[in-house]
């Protein structure tokens, strides 16, 4: 009987949390065209309480598609545009002085854009590194720390950083370290024509689309904590870390691609991310339990960023994805 | 599954071993000492290894929920069959709601699972593969090898090779020999002379086996014979000049002392006849003294023996002692002394030995003259006998002589032969190709009679064809011939094979009959034979080395002749000896006016080297020269 209710239970917490995912796909592709897989990696990075690095040329959508998201989940948002002078205060917020109802001085935090629920860090690896820590301390910490006084940020706090891969000079690319903070990176790719061909038809004509909140921060909150309840069968969490062990060359499962073009492999916060974009995925497909199917969907955006390349690597252009695709064709599923 | 695990891996161990059985028949069918039952031994081992391989893998354990991840595969349910085992593993109070949902998800779906489809029994990929080597190992198997067995090979031989001319003498020789002698001896080694030419001739002989044989033959000429023919003479001699002393004797004893022994049997069958018809026509003193002389010469060799024979028992004492006293130490001088001694005495050793030997001989002929002697003064019938009877020793010592002789001319052969062999090993094949050029210079041959079939194993043939065929068109025009006495000038092979000029001269008398049914392709070559137009039918047109202005039409093959035979004079106006030796080495060596000059020119060789007047190294030379030009038939 109590197994009973706890499946009823299960099943229903599933559904709604298919059927909320569903509206909210449904309102950002009111704005948005095509590009699922970067929604539904963005909202993954959000119910999972992380960030998503975006890369992608100017004009893909990746700041529109933030702000959609951010309009259609009824959330805090703001918007900060990384430039090399920008300063840690600048995101973070500055102390000022102010005076009390008695008429005497006293110092007051002037809050930061930091302080949102969805943060877009535009062209974020304009800024300088000092700028970055700040912001990537924030974004691990869910909190800031000014003047011996520390300040969280609300739940859910999500930011999304964008990057543009072509514009290179006068920029300071992010650290293998703080890369690792980021979720998920996810490479915003050119639409197709039909896609375009909408994308024309909604921009140019005289009526905007208008998006409506369809989430509350609670029900957000609601469904992160759902992912965690995720239940992970012990064959997938292994097939899991024998790709993360892939993706170090010294490993003696490491494939051929592996040894000669990979420097460093993911750190276990890829395995984490990786496991826990696999949850996500199960419930956006309505099923109870992560698949290893899920793992290979994920584990493109979730390790891209993580699997640096050697030398020889770079200079072959070998693309991670490609060692990805490898690792993931010569890991075998079972193994006893 | 467990099936195909142990299908995949009976194939594979079955492959292996498959390998392993046809390596194993490889070596067996090739590989003569590969052990009989390495075959057998194999095929077992791959039996047990491909049970025990396919066992084992059919009982090991399969990877977990293996099955259950094939129906999540094959059903496309992203492991909800496979995720729902492993929770419903879990203790119920550590299972969460979505474990429940899951698991109750996985029940609900595994009412339409098709086991059967989602691990369906593959047979193996390789299995084609398989059947194709198992039947090459069938082919194998039933292959036969032959083996070839080495067998000892036949010893082949290198043959001696000597021109068929030089055959053709030591056939000669021999045939010669067979007619002129008859003792057993000779004729014994005469058919073994005869037979090593025979084989000789028919390449039946390497160098070994032809010096062998040659040494035997020799051997058994030598073994017949009465050593030292010298010491013979020597020996009649002494008895003639005892035979001398007598007036009735005195005619045989000069015979017998010329070595005339026709003569000196013909005076003693004279004595003995007188002997006994006319008994009293002889004086006594007459008797005495021819009975004197015959126990002389029969008894003077037994004296000359003994004298002999005591001078060496002397001599040989002397040795002894001296060799016994020089046992301390002697001198130089004495050693020297003592070393001239011995050969003294072996000197004497031979010598005694040669008039042992010869007195062996002359044995038969003393008996009848001491018997002779002594029945002469008792019956003269008897002693007459005696006579007669040594008479016929003589004739049988002239016969033995003569034997001697054709031993010794046999010996001579054969080492003329020896001689040939030797410069044949030496020479080599392009001496043998000279002398082929040459032998077919010498016998005249053209070039219609060159056409030899190669004698098997010749390897020389080919070369010498060739040679033959590049000398052919002088050859042809050699044997040009024409009529009329027209000046010619020809070419002819000389030593190393050199062209030589030779003018040429037809006015040499005799019947020339032309043997050449050709053409003569060189101007005016043809006066070799003059005359010898009679029964030469070659061509119906007019040569090619006449005179442009022909007179006359040619004659008509088809008229009716009138055949005249003509026979020529001997003027005795013929040709110079210089002319003959000169048309003999354009001819060939064939002819009577060839024959007789060749005769006096060897003649005059023998007597030359019958008086050392040529080194005895060069005799060998000389006689193989003369035996080179000899004429031919």
């Amino acid at each position: 009987m109590t197994e009973g209710v706890a499946m009823t239970a299960g099943r229903a917490e599933v559904e709604q949390f298919q059927r909320q995912i569903g509206r909210l796909r449904e309102e950002i592709g009111k704005v948005i065209v095509g590009n699922r897989e970067v929604v539904d990696g963005a909202l993954t990075c959000m119910l999972a309480g992380s960030h998503a690095l975006l890369e992608g040329v100017p004009g893909l959508g990746k700041t529109v598609l933030v702000k959609t998201m951010a309009e259609s989940l009824a959330l805090k948002f703001s918007r900060v545009q990384f430039t090399p002078d920008l300063m840690p205060a600048d995101i973070i917020g500055t102390t000022v002085i102010d005076e009390d109802a008695k008429g005497g001085k006293v110092f007051e935090f002037r809050k930061g854009p930091l302080f949102a629920n969805i943060v877009l860090a535009d062209e974020i690896n304009r800024a300088t590194p000092k700028t970055q820590s700040a912001l990537l301390e924030a974004m691990q910490e869910h909190r800031v720390t000014v003047a011996k006084t520390t300040y969280a940020i609300e739940e859910p706090f999500f930011v999304l950083a964008t990057q543009n891969p072509l514009e290179m000079e006068g920029t300071y690319p992010l650290p293998e370290a703080q890369l690792d903070r980021f979720f998920f990176k996810l490479n915003v790719t050119f639409p197709s024509r039909e896609e375009l061909h909408s994308i024309l038809d909604r921009t140019t004509g005289g009526k905007d689309p208008v998006v409506e909140p369809v989430l509350s921060r609670e029900q957000v909150i609601g469904m992160q904590r759902l992912v965690r309840e995720v239940p992970v069968a012990r064959h997938v969490q292994d097939f899991v870390i024998r790709v993360l062990e892939a993706t170090h060359p010294e490993s003696k499962d490491a494939p051929e691609l592996t040894r000669r073009f990979v420097r460093f492999g993911a750190s276990p916060r890829g395995a984490q991310s990786v496991l826990l974009a696999a949850k996500i995925r199960a419930l956006f497909e309505g099923r109870f339990a992560a698949s290893i199917d899920d793992v290979r969907k994920v584990c493109f955006p979730a390790l891209r960023h993580r699997v640096l390349l050697n030398f020889e690597g770079e200079a072959e252009g070998v693309k991670t994805d490609q060692v990805i695709e490898e690792i993931l064709t010569k890991t075998p599923e079972a193994k006893v | 599954m467990r099936a195909a695990v142990a299908v995949d891996a009976l194939v594979s161990t079955l492959a292996v071993s498959l390998v392993a059985v046809a390596l194993a028949l490889t070596l067996s069918k090739v590989w003569s000492g590969f052990p009989r039952e390495g075959v057998r031994d194999v095929v077992a081992g791959a039996v047990v290894a491909i049970a025990a391989r396919t066992l084992q893998r059919s009982l090991r354990r399969l990877p977990k929920f293996a099955g259950a991840l094939a129906l999540d595969v094959y059903h496309g349910f992203s492991d909800r069959l496979t995720s729902a085992l492993s929770f419903a593993g879990l203790p119920a109070e550590q299972r969460t709601p979505l474990m429940e949902a899951a698991i109750e998800d996985a029940c609900r779906r595994s009412e339409r699972l098709a086991p059967r489809k989602a691990a369906p029994f593959f047979w193996p990929r390789d299995l084609a593969a398989l059947l194709g080597l198992a039947a090459g190992v069938a082919l194998l198997a039933i292959l036969q090898v032959r083996h070839t067995v080495p067998l000892a090979q036949v010893k082949t031989i290198q043959p001696v090779l000597l021109s068929a001319d030089d055959i053709d003498l030591f056939r000669e020789v021999g045939k010669k020999l067979a007619d002129t002698d008859k003792t057993p001896e000779v004729l014994a080694a005469l058919q073994a002379y005869n037979q090593l030419v025979e084989d000789l001739a028919q390449k039946r002989l390497d160098r070994t086996e032809a010096f062998r044989r040659m040494h035997e033959i020799e051997s058994r000429l030598m073994e017949g014979r009465a050593l030292d023919a010298k010491e013979l003479d020597e020996q009649l001699k002494r008895r003639a000049a005892a035979l001398k002393k007598s007036e009735l004797s005195r005619p045989a004893a000069e015979a017998l002392e010329k070595q005339d022994f026709a003569k000196a049997e013909r005076e003693l069958r004279d004595l003995a006849k007188k002997l006994r018809e006319k008994p009293d026509a002889l004086a006594k003193a007459q008797l005495e003294r021819l009975r004197d002389a015959m126990k002389k010469a029969a008894e003077g060799q037994k004296e000359r023996l003994a004298a002999l024979e005591q001078r060496r028992e002397e001599l040989r004492q002397q040795l002894l002692m001296q060799k016994k006293d020089a046992d301390g130490g002697v001198s130089e001088q004495e050693r020297s002394l003592l070393q001239k001694k011995e050969r003294e005495l072996e000197r004497l050793e031979r010598e005694l030995e040669g008039e042992q030997r010869a007195s062996r001989k002359l044995d038969r002929l003393d008996r009848d003259l001491a018997k002779a002697a002594e029945d002469l003064m008792q019956e003269l019938g008897l002693s007459a006998d005696d006579l007669d009877q040594g008479a016929e020793d003589i004739n049988r010592m002239a016969e033995e002589k003569m034997s001697d002789e054709e031993r010794e001319e046999l010996r001579q052969r054969l080492e003329d032969l020896r001689e040939q062999l030797r410069q044949e090993g030496q020479g080599g094949a392009q001496r043998m190709a000279r002398l082929r050029r040459f032998v077919r210079q010498a016998r005249g041959e053209g070039q219609g009679k060159r056409q030899q079939s190669c004698p098997p194993g010749d390897p020389n043939c080919k070369q010498d064809e060739q040679q033959q065929e590049g000398e052919g068109e002088e050859g042809q025009g050699q044997k040009g011939q024409g009529q009329g006495n027209d000046e010619g000038e020809t070419f002819t092979i000389g030593p190393g094979g050199q062209k030589i000029l030779v003018m040429s001269r037809g006015q040499r008398p005799g019947q020339g009959q032309g043997q050449g049914q050709g053409e003569g392709k060189d101007p005016g070559q043809g006066g070799q034979d003059p005359g010898g137009s009679g029964q030469d039918k070659g061509g119906r047109s007019a040569g090619h080395g006449h005179d442009p202005n022909l007179a006359g039409r040619p004659s008509n093959p088809k008229m009716g002749t009138l055949d005249v035979q003509a026979a020529g004079i001997d003027t005795g106006q013929g040709a110079s000896r210089s002319e003959v030796i000169l048309g003999a080495a354009e001819r060939g060596f064939k002819g009577g006016a060839y024959k007789k000059v060749y005769t006096e020119y060897r003649t005059s060789a023998e007597e030359q080297m019958h008086r050392d007047q040529i080194p005895p190294g060069a005799n060998d030379h000389v006689r193989r020269y003369f035996d080179l030009i000899r004429p031919r038939e």
